[in-house]
């Protein structure tokens, strides 16, 4: 086991670790700190994997950006009134029931039909934005237009007054 | 390391994230849940375009899209978890049946 095969354990545990925080702590702050920790740790795992440039874009855009939005909602919202769901319910089993049948299969799938060959291609930021401007243009254009459409939509839903509900 | 080690990483934090959707009530850890969903979506398409792509460069455009789509869909989710907070002074998603009359 060299260096890297023991960092890619680490983080991997670190990355479980802060997606059972999200999903199990009834706190809503400190799930937003799992969820700054599940990015870091995805995003050390992609610089072990060779892709820097999605290392770092995951490290800006989802732990710098949304972590932090997810925190100013938290914190302008007091939510003290809201824990309840921790409590045992039919729900509850039905999620645990539909979550483990998928993932048996989905597990199977993955070990039973083994892939070999990992290659650790260098994609460097031209590269991608090359693709992005030639073969993804239609897409990266239509991209454009869906941010200004959840901008539209972000202002216009905050903007409802009461008797317009 | 072999691929399938790392595709069940993403599958099992892919899990988690659907069992939060699933379970919790609570709408804004909902809505982190679905951002683990995304994210291990992400890292999937990563470890399959480092195997099979040709250059490795579609599945980094993919997650570059799906990094978007999250942005967007956080940024909406969350203007409704505060609009919800407004009207009804919680933002459980068994509240959220109750559309304008």
């Amino acid at each position: 086991m060299n260096v890297s095969e023991v960092l890619l354990w680490f983080f991997g545990l670190t990355a479980i670790v802060g997606a059972f925080t999200v999903v199990m702590n009834p706190n809503p702050f400190y799930g937003a700190l799992g969820l700054l920790m599940n990015f870091l740790s995805l995003a050390a795992i992609y610089m072990l994997l060779q892709t820097p440039v999605l290392s770092l874009l995951q490290v800006i855009v989802y732990a710098g950006g949304i972590v932090v939005f997810f925190l100013v909602v938290i914190m302008l919202l007091d939510l003290r009134g809201d824990a309840g769901d921790r409590e045992i319910s039919i729900k509850g089993v039905f999620a645990l029931m539909t979550v483990v049948v998928f993932a048996v299969i989905s597990t199977a799938g993955v070990f039973l039909y083994p892939f070999e060959g990992f290659d650790f291609f260098y994609v460097s930021a031209k590269a991608i934005g090359r693709y992005m401007l030639t073969d993804g243009l239609f897409a990266f254009e239509l991209s454009s237009f869906l941010i200004l459409v959840g901008v539209v939509v972000a202002i216009s839903v905050i903007k409802l007054k009461k008797e317009e509900r | 390391m072999t691929p399938s080690f790392l595709l069940s990483l993403a599958l099992v934090v892919f899990f988690i994230g659907l069992f939060g959707v699933l379970f919790r009530r609570n709408f804004i850890v909902v809505l982190m849940s679905l951002e683990l969903m995304l994210n291990a979506a992400n890292f999937a398409l990563v470890v399959v375009s480092q195997t099979f792509g040709e250059m490795g460069v579609e599945g980094h455009f993919l997650v570059l899209m799906v990094l978007m789509i999250a942005a967007v869909e956080v940024s909406i989710g969350l203007a409704l978890a505060v609009h919800m907070y407004r009207t009804g002074e919680s933002v459980d998603v068994e509240e959220f049946n109750r559309l304008p009359r």
